[in-house]
């Protein structure tokens, strides 16, 4: 762990207890300048992306520091449309994750500017990588949804905000698209870069275990509905720690070395 | 939902946890393994095995059999269209991978005839012409054609790095370029820049050795540079990209000069019967099609850039593939955002009329 006392460090700090500050703003129902303090961490943590775009002259969604970065700016959007378009809850999480994912970024992976590898110009990188993110944002609060179901949290009625295992459900359906599209822009990437679609690495194999938790949840939900809501929260948890491990473990330890090392 | 339906669903919801059980299972047999004898399987090895084997050929059958019972129950009505895309997209992948398999290629050539090899490596040298490939480490089987490597081209990012460490782990990075200096710490000294050379050779002139920047073929990337201690000592050393460096002395600081490859391309001709039948060029992401096979840039001559590694694929199944990748983000897209967004147009536009 170290820190970076650089202006991209400074940029994330700055973003992550805005968003810390918000959390607890809301905490203490001061919600509207939880709001604010929310919007403005997000426009920092939107600088530091672009200002590492600069620094590294190429959209920065190479390596873990870069997507830890992503993530931290992508909650913020991603936390208003789910707000405003599928009615879901979760917004003071979304706070915390948002500092959360950022943590690692400002403390754990190095900044040091990496060269791309002729295997990473492609057209195909940014979106693969992209939907992804996207796809883990959501899942995630889908994950923290279904944990609010599992303890049986009930949101506020003025909120006019949909049941968690809904709100479980719909965010699932969000994410699963974007899922699906990572899989597949990989999959054709792989072909043209490698020649072989599939290549059985340890970053592909968890990424399609991730991929089959939410597709059989989906068969499972429209099996038995709402009768075994707790069971279709477990299964979205299942699939959220999936994609912890596809993310971190799968590129950090040795355990899975494979084609995706580089990231 | 009829009976039947219920139990093809059931079993799908079995079907479909089954294989990320198994990755799960397989990982931490590999965790266990790690942590009781300290070595690390190969994953991608074992992947392989366990996905290719007996079991799962039935599976993936069995998996079939149900994806098209999904398709007769679901099939015809216009709410379900986003289903029936995506799972006949996953029969149409399914089907073109098995195909394109070693043992889908030995059943298309027994049914039809047609004799392709699978997968293979080419390995040509600058200006020579190699008509067999490499389909295991000890086999090599006959082309139906030759291939010319006319250049090899690699291009690197520039300038180059320096990569400096300290016994205590602290890292530093530098660019190589003349007169660059780093300061590091106030243990450690400081690293400048005096030279650089793209290919370094030595002469020796009248008894006495320098280096030199050579014009002639060949590669070899290193620096001159000056490092002082913090004793004010000053010593000059070469680093190369390609070889080991040392550690400098008394102040133990480890310096490597990195140069990226930006890009490598192999231009090439293709001969059929003596006669170049095409040309073009193999780099990475875009490979190069002839006869029915893909060539990909895989790898190079790293030392000398002498020859080229091509990797060699059959195409069979590809197109199926690619339309099942575009059908199953198009079902999977329709099924769970577009038709509820059309939904909630209509009923907005029913709500307006009324």
């Amino acid at each position: 762990m170290h820190i970076k006392d650089t202006i991209l460090g400074l940029l994330i700090y700055f973003a992550m207890g805005l968003y810390l500050l918000a959390f607890i703003a809301t905490l203490v129902r001061l919600r509207k300048i939880g709001k604010l303090l929310f919007m403005i961490g997000f426009v920092a943590a939107l600088g530091a992306w672009i200002f590492r775009w600069y620094l590294v002259r190429h959209i920065p969604l190479q390596n873990l520091f870069e997507v830890f970065l992503f993530l931290g700016l992508a909650v913020y959007p991603l936390s208003i449309f789910c707000l405003r378009a599928l009615r879901t809850g979760g917004f003071a999480a979304d706070m915390l994750i948002g500092a959360i994912v950022l943590f690692p970024a400002g403390f754990i992976f190095s900044e040091v500017p990496m060269h791309l590898p002729p295997a990473l110009q492609s057209w195909l990188f940014v979106p693969h990588v992209l939907v992804y993110m996207l796809s883990y944002i959501l899942m995630t609060k889908a994950a923290f949804q279904a944990f609010l179901q599992l303890d049986n949290y009930k949101n506020n009625p003025a909120a006019n905000l949909i049941d968690n295992e809904e709100a479980t459900y719909r965010l699932v359906c969000a994410g699963f698209p974007l899922m699906t599209a990572g899989l597949v822009l990989g999959s054709i990437w792989a072909k043209l870069a490698w020649g072989d679609w599939w290549g059985w690495d340890p970053k592909e194999l968890w990424s399609l275990a991730g991929w089959l938790v939410f597709a059989s949840y989906f068969h499972f939900r429209s099996l038995f509905g709402k009768k075994f809501s707790r069971i279709n929260s477990l299964w979205a948890i299942a699939g959220f720690v999936i994609i912890v491990i596809t993310l971190l473990w799968a590129n950090l330890s040795r355990l899975f070395a494979g084609l995706h090392a580089y990231a | 939902m009829s009976k039947v339906r219920r139990i093809v669903t059931g079993f799908s919801v079995v079907l479909l946890t089954a294989p990320a059980v198994v990755i799960l299972s397989m990982f931490s047999y590999s965790a266990f393994y790690y942590f009781k004898y300290k070595v690390f399987l190969d994953s991608t090895f074992l992947a392989k095995q366990i996905f290719n084997s007996q079991p799962f050929v039935i599976y993936y059958a069995v998996l079939m059999v149900f994806l098209l019972f999904s398709l007769v129950f679901t099939i015809g009505k216009i709410k379900n269209i986003g289903i029936v895309l995506s799972h006949a997209a996953v029969i149409l992948i399914i089907g073109s991978s098995m195909a394109a398999s070693e043992k889908g290629h030995e059943v298309i050539g027994r049914l039809f005839g047609v004799e392709k090899i699978p997968t293979g490596e080419i390995v040509i040298y600058k200006g020579q012409t190699e008509d067999k490939v490499w389909v295991t480490p000890e086999k090599q089987k006959p082309l139906p054609f030759a291939i010319r490597l006319v250049n090899l081209r690699i291009e690197f990012y520039h300038p180059g790095v320096l990569h400096i460490r300290n016994l205590e782990g602290k890292y530093w990075q530098m660019p190589a370029e003349p007169n660059a200096a780093q300061y590091l710490d106030p243990n450690t000294g400081m690293v400048q820049v005096l030279n650089v050379f793209k290919n370094f050779k030595v002469k020796t002139e009248n008894d006495k050795t320098s280096a030199y920047d050579s014009p002639d073929g060949g590669s070899n990337p290193a620096v001159r540079i000056s490092y002082t201690s913090p004793r004010g000592a000053v010593v000059k050393k070469y680093i190369y990209a390609k070889f080991q460096n040392p550690v400098l002395p008394d102040d133990k600081i480890y310096i490597d000069y990195i140069i990226d490859v930006k890009d490598y391309f192999s231009y090439i001709e293709i001969l059929v019967d003596g006669k170049v039948a095409a040309s073009g060029i193999v780099e990475v992401n875009r490979p190069f099609s002839f006869g029915g096979y893909h060539f990909y840039q895989k790898g190079y001559d790293t030392q000398t850039e002498n020859f080229t590694v091509l990797g060699m694929v059959s195409d069979t199944g590809l197109k199926p593939f690619y339309v099942g990748c575009i059908g199953l983000m198009a079902g999977v897209s329709w099924h769970f955002w577009f038709r509820h967004l059309f939904a909630k147009r209509k009923k907005a536009e029913e709500s307006d009329a009324h």
